[in-house]
């Protein structure tokens, strides 16, 4: 790999790892278990890895940002993973950060 | 191996990393995870064992899938930002401890006689590397210590309200008074502590070196010399990390003062604090410096005290002074400091 590209793979996953928390809490408005996440970001096109997703599932769900529920009804148990009102308010905090930042990013990158 | 016991395998490998509370749940999921990928990945074909390992390879290596359940598991011994100040310590202690082995060593090989020059040196070389395999190995314990407990040390101030005030120079204290008195603790330490037999060598015609001290009282009261030296050592690591006249710095040059006091005390009230030998050669030409100084204003102190020998009276009452001014020092700086 060469030096640029080695440092934009660095860059990307600096910018990525803030972005994730952000992600998969607002896709935990509906109820989703771990796999059904992965599928779902990636065809959004944010792929993340599952052994990134599972560990963030389990430190927000400690944090009660998230809460969980077993799903033993059919022949596969799943774990699904849903927001909680902790969850929600810093949500909405965390989103409109992110959009005043875009915002401002964008009109530094345009200048 | 077969899937099913490869997947197993690989879940115990991850969750016997976690806390105990964790596992089962950890594990269910994981479970439940490669069972999708897998599910996916065969197309309603027959598993193979190379897809589950293709699966499992995706998902990374246990420890490290482990860990990113927890991440704040420290996976350093010694991070930052006790890992800047632990540099300096070990570079000072390292420095400290061959300078005292070096010079402890060459006076034990003369107080030995050694005779072949290459089983004295070998033996200087030795000593000063054991000597300092063990400082650098106290110095990480202790810092390993320090920063697996999130000890806060003064230099990680991060509140805004609790930085501290830049020092007036009065009450700065200067890195290299701290090294001087460093070096001379552990030349102190090896001299009465590691070689007794040593302690202050005097030449002496015809006889060769002759320590002045009883080393057999040495022995006898090394721990009070070792706990003198372990407040010293103490004082001057809080005098590293402040830099400055603090309060804890006086309380601990108190503290280092009292222990001192009390060991000297004790030494000098030890019949034969003196080595004899020392004591018989002296007496050839001044045989007063031997006998208890009988002076008048010497009659109001205890006993024990006026009818010590002249020597002693004179080194005790040398150090006392200096231990004296030393703390009047501190205190004035320290407190004088904290009003300006």
């Amino acid at each position: 790999m060469s030096e640029l590209n080695e440092i934009y793979a660095n860059f990307v996953v600096e910018l990525r790892r803030g972005v994730t928390n952000l992600v998969v809490l607002s896709h935990c408005q509906q109820p989703s278990y771990g796999y059904q996440l992965v599928k779902n970001l990636a065809d959004s096109g944010i792929p993340l890895e599952a052994n990134t997703v599972y560990p963030l599932l389990r430190r927000l769900e400690d944090q009660a940002l998230l809460r969980s529920d077993w799903d033993t009804s059919t022949d596969k148990p799943r774990k699904y993973y849903q927001i909680t009102e902790k969850g929600r308010q810093l949500l909405a905090q965390i989103t409109s950060y992110w959009r005043d930042s875009v915002k401002n990013i964008e009109t530094i990158l345009e200048a | 191996m077969e899937s099913k016991e490869l997947i197993k395998r690989y879940i115990y490998a991850v969750t016997k990393h976690l806390p105990e509370n964790k596992r089962q749940d950890v594990g269910q999921e994981l479970e439940s995870l490669i069972e999708e990928t897998l599910a996916e990945r065969s197309q309603g074909r027959p598993v193979s064992d190379a897809d589950t390992k293709a699966v499992l390879m995706e998902l990374g290596r246990p420890v490290e899938l482990a860990a990113k359940y927890d991440p704040h598991t420290k996976d350093a011994l010694i991070g930052q930002p006790h890992f800047s100040v632990y540099l300096r310590v070990l570079r000072i202690v390292l420095l400290a401890v061959t300078l005292g082995m070096a010079i402890a060593s060459l006076l034990e090989g003369f107080i030995t006689f050694e005779s072949n020059v290459f089983v004295f040196f070998a033996s200087v070389l030795s000593n000063i590397w054991q000597g300092l395999l063990g400082a650098f190995a106290w110095v990480t314990i202790i810092f390993a210590i320090l920063y697996q407990k999130d000890v806060k040390l003064d230099y990680d101030k991060d509140d805004l309200e609790d930085l501290p005030a830049v020092p007036e120079r009065h009450q700065e204290i200067k890195l290299r008074d701290i090294i001087a008195s460093f070096i001379f603790t552990i030349l102190f330490l090896i001299l009465f502590v590691v070689v007794p037999q040593v302690n202050i060598p005097l030449v002496w015609e015809n006889s060769g070196l002759i320590p002045v001290f009883n080393p057999e009282v040495l022995i006898t009261l090394r721990w009070l010399f070792v706990a003198a030296a372990s407040a010293q050592i103490l004082n001057l690591s809080i005098r590293f990390l402040a830099r400055r006249h603090t309060l804890p710095v006086f309380f601990t040059t108190l503290l280092e003062a009292i222990l001192q006091v009390i060991l000297l005390l004790t030494w000098f009230h030890t019949p034969n604090a003196f080595n004899p030998a020392f004591v018989e050669l002296t007496n050839d030409f001044a045989p007063f410096m031997f006998e208890p100084a009988n002076w008048a204003p010497l009659q109001s102190l205890p006993v024990a005290i006026s009818a010590m020998p002249l020597l002693l009276l004179i080194i005790l009452g040398g150090v006392l002074l200096g231990t004296l001014i030393d703390l009047i020092t501190t205190g004035v700086k320290t407190f004088w400091g904290q009003k300006a």
